[in-house]
């Protein structure tokens, strides 16, 4: 009798497989745009997710990119060795209807993602990924259909691998280096530049673009000090009129912020989406967070990458602890006009002074 | 006797219209801090004049904590106490850097001040920079110049931390 019970269950199984009410669910597609990157460029992939039954399917959103990534999509690997996920997981609340996309039959879903700043991929090797997720709550808020779809052995979506070589940035075993359980997926470079915050590949390359361009500001700045007569127009334009400790305040400034480029262990964090360009922790040296506007400054002259770097360099207590007196050109002028003592410690003052736009002697 | 009643408070509201006016166009709004025994401070913002205005949240308590806005002294030794939250550098001011105030609204805030200032057992002077406003009628899309703003200073709080 339990012989014939098990036999007539395997029938009803098969038959659900074969006329597929959910059987294969969605198929997802992963396109891109070239096989060979560098270390400055993004890896962008667009994920085509398309349902092939003929019945409309519910998909969770967290598995798929439709708010961004906030779970694990992929499966990557690098000449064969698999990478850790880097981004966000989090933690929720069960899922409810809310939380599912629904897609037509035959309709399709496309999303592009940035994998640079998800998984490592600083070291150099031939990559391979795939889309990878599965859930017993992926497709359906109905607590029986997920239940129907785990017998049936449904749980997943999965897609075939795309490959590409990766010129990588080589990160040294430095602090961040696959430390776990940050979430930060950063890596330290061999200058002992550190990235947290999954710093994508082009964000990794406009901050060492950036600091490069404030390392150069910085030693002008302090050629200037050194050389310059006490009627120079650039110091009175940002610092008031000249007086000699003054003007030694600032020299150690910069000397110190020089210093503290070239030879602190600097770390760069991604993670902001403000509109800020940037900000620091002035007792915590020498982490600097980027924002949104960083990413779209030019390099050098006004309110630029480079400059930005000197302004938050400057707030560390440890190297010249400036504050936020006022802000932007016209009033970093008139505080040199009216408060030369107070423009000796602002931030903007000390950025303005360095970026030298207009170029004053 | 009704119309004398009537004269003299017509009178009287005639006389008072002008004032009024007066009062309104130099009104602002106004701020108070309190500060408790455990370092939390309630910063209130309160705008009792007859108009719309505009506070610009950057360095305000409605900025916790990317700007240094204010200042913890002991008062014995008059040391200032380090700020240790965080100092952005900006872009450009925009309108959503503004806080709308409607006439006769009131605004509270609540700042733990332990969050960013390493406070032992003591009394100290709490004080704000001033707060940067503008009345209803600036248009806030136009980068604003420090000479364009109404500044209201808060007065200062004393706070006793009990440990």
């Amino acid at each position: 009798m339990s012989k014939i019970l098990n036999l007539s269950v395997v029938a009803l199984a098969s038959s659900l497989m074969s006329y597929g009410a959910l059987a294969d669910g969605i198929a997802a597609k992963l396109q891109m745009s070239q096989n060979s990157y560098n270390d400055a460029q993004d890896v962008m992939v667009t994920v085509t997710l398309t349902n092939e039954e003929h019945v409309p399917v519910k998909v969770l959103k967290w598995y798929t990119a439709a708010e961004g990534v906030e779970e694990s999509l992929f499966k990557v690997s690098a000449d064969g060795e698999q990478r850790k996920y880097l981004g966000a997981h989090y933690k929720r609340q069960a899922p409810t209807h809310k939380d599912y996309i629904k897609l037509k039959a035959g309709e399709s879903v496309s999303y592009d993602v940035e994998l640079s700043s998800l998984y490592d991929m600083s070291a150099t090797a031939n990559y391979e990924i795939s889309y990878n997720v599965s859930s017993l709550q992926l497709f359906s808020p109905n607590p029986g259909q997920a239940k129907k779809l785990a017998r049936l052995g449904i749980e997943g979506i999965h897609s075939d691998s795309a490959s590409f070589y990766l010129e990588g940035r080589e990160f040294k075993g430095g602090n961040n280096k696959g430390k776990p359980g940050t979430g930060d997926g950063g890596g330290t470079t061999p200058d002992g530049i550190s990235f947290t915050g999954r710093c994508s590949n082009s964000q990794q390359s406009d901050i060492l673009a950036g600091l490069a361009a404030a390392k150069n500001m910085a030693a002008d700045a302090n050629q200037h000090l050194a050389t310059a007569s006490s009627s120079s127009v650039r110091y009175s334009t940002w610092f008031g009129d000249y007086n000699s400790s003054r003007w030694n305040t600032v020299s150690t400034n910069f000397s110190k912020i020089e210093s503290a480029l070239n030879d602190e262990p600097l770390t760069f964090d991604c993670s902001c989406k403000k509109q800020y360009f940037a900000y620091v922790y002035p007792t915590q040296p020498y982490k600097i967070y980027m924002c949104s506007a960083f990413w779209s400054a030019p390099i050098t002259g006004t309110d630029s990458k480079g400059g930005t770097i000197i302004h938050e360099t400057s707030h560390f207590n440890v190297v010249a602890g400036t504050d936020d007196v006022v802000y932007g050109q016209s009033g970093a002028q008139s505080l040199a006009d009216t408060d030369p003592a107070q423009a000796i410690q602002n931030a903007d003052s000390h950025e303005y002074f360095a970026e030298n736009t207009p170029n004053l002697n | 006797m009704l119309t004398l009643l009537r004269t003299t408070l017509l009178f009287l509201i005639m006389m008072l219209l002008p004032v009024k006016d007066t009062l309104a166009t130099m009104q602002r709004p106004t701020c108070q801090l309190a500060a408790n025994s455990l370092g939390h401070l309630t910063f209130t913002l309160d705008n009792q004049t007859e108009q719309i205005w505009s506070l610009l949240t950057w360095q305000t308590p409605f900025d916790a904590w990317f700007s240094e806005f204010i200042t913890i002294r002991h008062q014995q030794t008059n040391q200032k106490i380090t700020y240790q939250g965080a100092l952005a550098k900006r872009a450009a001011i925009n309108a959503d850097d503004y806080l709308t105030l409607p006439a006769h609204s009131h605004h509270v805030i609540q700042l733990d001040l332990s969050q960013v200032y390493n406070l032992s057992e003591g009394h100290y002077d709490v004080s704000l920079i001033s707060l940067r406003l503008l009345p209803h009628n600036a248009d806030l899309s136009q980068p604003s110049q420090e000479d364009d703003f109404i500044f209201v200073d808060c007065p200062s709080t004393q706070m006793n931390i009990v440990k």
